[in-house]
């Protein structure tokens, strides 16, 4: 049916050269979904689909002949679920129990957006993920499910570390009838924090801010502008409108927020930090402060105690670096993985930013050699704090799965 | 003059494809709402998005990554890592009129004239929300 409906939409654009021939149309389309301008490759994975067929047959050949899904790149591979055929639907489902895919969350998407009632207990179980991108989208597949069951499996995810899968599940739970879980989209109106120059305040309040605009209709947040801080007049008494609207709602079962859902504080003297995000690691953020703190992730609620001088001792190393860098700030190519230091110098306003980036492949000597030393004291100084559940080991694979391994 | 915020929701009223005044009020736009949008090549775009062609908005995002320096185009998407963007309403392709690009990592706010409208090479949509802006903000 989808692929019908597909066809017929995307009917008016087929080039006209190859209309007598689909095998060859096919083929273009498969070359251009792999390998054309990013732009137009999901474009050219649906029209593949919209071909039936011969569409996937030829995408089933590839991943036969190839390198299996890997060899389709991350545009095809979201789109197989859009192929009127279960075997590739069942591919793209096999493919997210390999820790090495690079397309995890991406998988976990695109399954989500055409949930069968079938694979519900596989929706559920990515609520469980490593990565918070996957179990973010996990939860539109979950909610697609049995209304009782779903509000019994994403209520824990109220109190997710990741701030978005927090979102996503109150917007979810709202939507099931659930009206307690506005409570946390409100709550995220009122976000103003920041992580160095990365204003997740901000982030938190554009998401929450389209959740309930869908959850209550557009005109609920008329008024309320993210770009401006939530303590304005405006938005101050917006938010304070659509809490009266959201506590009506819910009744007497408006809720006590947990700590992890409520917005945090600024932290103080933040003056190095790193950002790690792995397609397949999952993302670690960790910032120092000048009072020897460690804060990890985003919020205010993990932050612990370091020796004395420690935070000094990694800022002197970092400003070594920075001399020896000059002006280059940005190695590697664009992709999913990335290793962003931050540090702000004394004296400065705003942070200096050095990223490495990649796509899924290694790639040697990615972490110019200058940053090693800041790396590893940051391995060093965060893994020794002592979280336990491998947490020493966890930092280091993270690292050498960005920039690259250090030198023994 | 100080610009007057409007929400999208009010901008959903507004009349379609009006074209720019001095007095017109700045809109602004989430690129979520955008990608939000169950788009198809060819498919008609919901009257809300149709309403914004020829306004003056502010929106923000990253810029892609590898955008390159000193270029009068980058594209502005949502996640800073670029990692959700496989269609074309995920991000506006903007055109900077006084100034050339000097990547930054962070997000920003980016405001001036929106149009919207379907451009296409070789039969594929390459374009469907553009923004011309004298600055980045």
């Amino acid at each position: 049916m989808r692929a019908a409906a597909l066809l017929c939409a995307l009917a008016a654009l087929a080039p006209a050269q190859d209309e007598g021939d689909p095998r060859a149309e096919a083929e273009r389309l498969l070359d251009v979904a792999t390998s054309g301008s990013p732009r137009i490759r999901f474009q050219a994975a649906l029209r593949l689909a919209a071909l039936g067929e011969t569409g996937s047959s030829l995408v089933r050949a590839q991943i036969e002949r190839d390198r299996g899904y890997l060899g389709l790149g991350p545009a095809l591979y979201e789109a197989l679920v859009e192929f009127d055929d279960l075997r590739l639907r069942a591919a793209v489902w096999e493919s997210l129990e390999d820790t090495g895919n690079p397309w995890r969350p991406a998988g976990a998407r695109a399954l989500a957006k055409h949930p069968r009632s079938e694979e519900t207990a596989r929706f559920e179980r990515l609520l469980k993920d490593h990565i918070s991108a996957v179990r973010a989208e996990a939860i539109a597949g979950v909610a697609a499910g049995d209304e009782g069951h779903a509000i019994h499996a994403l209520m824990p995810l109220l109190e997710d570390e990741n701030g978005r899968v927090r979102r996503r599940s109150a917007a979810a739970l709202a939507g099931l009838g659930e009206h307690h879980a506005l409570a946390w989209l409100v709550e995220d109106l009122r976000r103003d924090d920041s992580w160095f120059d990365m204003r997740l305040g901000r982030i938190a309040r554009a998401e929450a801010a389209q959740a309930l605009r869908q959850l209550l209709g557009r005109e609920a947040l008329s008024g309320y502008s993210t770009r401006n801080a939530p303590d304005t007049p405006e938005n101050a008494a917006t938010i304070q409108a659509i809490e009266a609207r959201c506590r009506d709602l819910a009744g007497e079962d408006w809720p006590e927020l947990p700590d992890i859902a409520r917005a945090p504080g600024t932290i103080a003297d933040e003056v190095i930090g790193v950002e790690l995000r792995s397609c397949r690691y999952g993302e670690l953020l960790l910032r120092w402060t000048a009072d020897d703190r460690l804060v990890v992730g985003e919020g205010d609620m993990h932050i612990l105690e370091l020796p004395e001088g420690a935070t000094a001792r990694l800022l002197t190393r970092a400003e070594s670096a920075l001399g020896a860098l000059g002006d280059e700030r940005s190695f590697g190519d664009p992709g999913c993985d990335l290793e962003r230091y931050h540090i702000k110098l004394p004296e400065s306003l705003r942070s200096t930013t050095i990223q490495l980036t990649k796509g899924p492949a290694a790639v040697p000597n990615l972490r110019p050699a200058a940053l090693h030393p800041v790396a590893e004291a940051m391995i060093k100084s965060a893994g020794r704090v002592g979280i336990g559940n491998r947490w020493d080991r966890r930092v280091e694979v993270t690292f050498e799965a960005l920039g690259g391994p250090l030198p023994d | 003059m100080k610009a007057l915020i409007l929400s999208l929701g009010a901008a959903s009223m507004v009349a379609p494809a009006a074209a720019p005044a001095a007095e017109d009020p700045v809109i602004e736009l989430s690129l979520l709402d955008l990608m939000s949008i169950d788009y198809q090549p060819g498919k008609e775009l919901p009257a809300w998005v149709r309403s914004l062609d020829g306004r003056r908005v502010r929106i923000e995002g990253y810029m892609a990554l590898g955008t390159p320096e000193g270029v009068d185009k980058f594209e502005l998407v949502w996640d800073s890592c670029g990692c959700g963007q496989s269609n074309v309403n995920h991000f506006i392709e903007v055109s900077l009129t006084e100034e050339t690009t000097s990547f930054d990592p962070d997000i920003i706010w980016v405001e001036g004239t929106f149009s919207v409208g379907e451009i296409r090479e070789d039969g594929f949509v390459v374009s469907l929300f553009r923004l011309k802006t004298e600055s980045i903000g």
